[in-house]
């Protein structure tokens, strides 16, 4: 399966969260709140004749500047299990679009401050596999 | 074919492939030895008796209909036809195919983690002699 129509399933996915954005790349000067969808590893062969490949992305949120009120408020939305949260969005559409098996976040692997530009943003690292062919 | 890494085995059950449904997959085929020992000998001595193979399958669980839980889940006490070959291409010298029917006699339609990939590990044992064949 083509990586970049599982990346455009993932965002596609985020996209159902109202307000945020969704880009390939960590921008420069981000117009937060913004998701980054980036590849981490590619496990193949889990089946015989390539049946099962297992994708593994990171998905960046940058939720605000860090001096914003509100960050901690959104980042709050989004790391939680409900309507709004990242983990409800990705698993939303569990196909990808009819690309993959399944698909499931599986942890908010960091939290913090990190630098873009001249600006310090409030981000968050949240992990996702993919099943696919 | 020299030495390989097994990933495109093919493997075919009840006439369904389900290669690309599989992560594993061991045939043993056994000969059960009889002792011949007898007194005066230093050494035991054994003859060939019957032949006694297993398999052992490790599917990716799917519940899609024609899928790994509904065909195994619907052979449960049944004789089934098993086709096994190194490589997807055509049957040749090296590329022989191992023919024989198992009784399947599990069939384990939950045994994951939470959160882990959905498995079914079943082993059957075969039923009959186990044919190797080097041409159609």
């Amino acid at each position: 399966m083509s990586i970049s129509t599982i990346r455009d399933g993932l965002a596609a996915n985020l996209a159902t969260i109202t307000g945020l954005r969704t880009s390939p790349d960590l921008p420069d000067n981000p117009s937060p709140p913004i998701a980054v969808v980036a590849l981490n590893s590619v496990t193949y062969d889990q089946a015989f004749q390539q049946g099962l490949v297992i994708y593994s992305f990171t998905i960046t949120v940058i939720v605000g500047r860090v001096s914003e009120r509100t960050a901690q408020t959104k980042l709050n939305a989004y790391a939680s299990t409900g309507v709004g949260g990242i983990k409800h969005a990705i698993q939303s559409d569990k196909t990808l679009g009819g690309t993959a098996f399944d698909v499931r976040l599986q942890e908010m692997t960091s939290l913090g401050a990190i630098t873009l530009g001249e600006q310090q943003y409030l981000a968050a690292e949240f992990s996702a596999v993919v099943y696919s062919d | 074919m020299a030495k390989f890494a097994a990933t495109d085995f093919d493997i075919s059950i009840d006439g369904t492939d389900f290669s690309d449904s599989l992560a594993a997959v061991t045939l043993d085929i056994s000969r059960e030895s009889l002792d011949t020992t007898s007194f005066g000998k230093s050494a035991r001595t054994f003859i060939a008796g019957l032949e006694s193979s297993t398999v052992t399958f490790s599917f990716h669980q799917d519940f899609a209909a024609d899928g790994v839980d509904e065909t195994i889940f619907g052979a449960l006490g049944t004789l089934v036809p098993v086709i096994i070959k190194p490589q997807s291409g055509s049957v040749s010298a090296t590329n022989p195919t191992y023919t024989f029917s198992v009784l399947v006699t599990q069939s384990v339609p939950f045994s994951s983690n939470v959160g882990d990939l959905a498995t079914m590990d079943v082993s059957y044992p075969v039923s009959g002699d186990v044919v190797r064949a080097v041409a159609v």
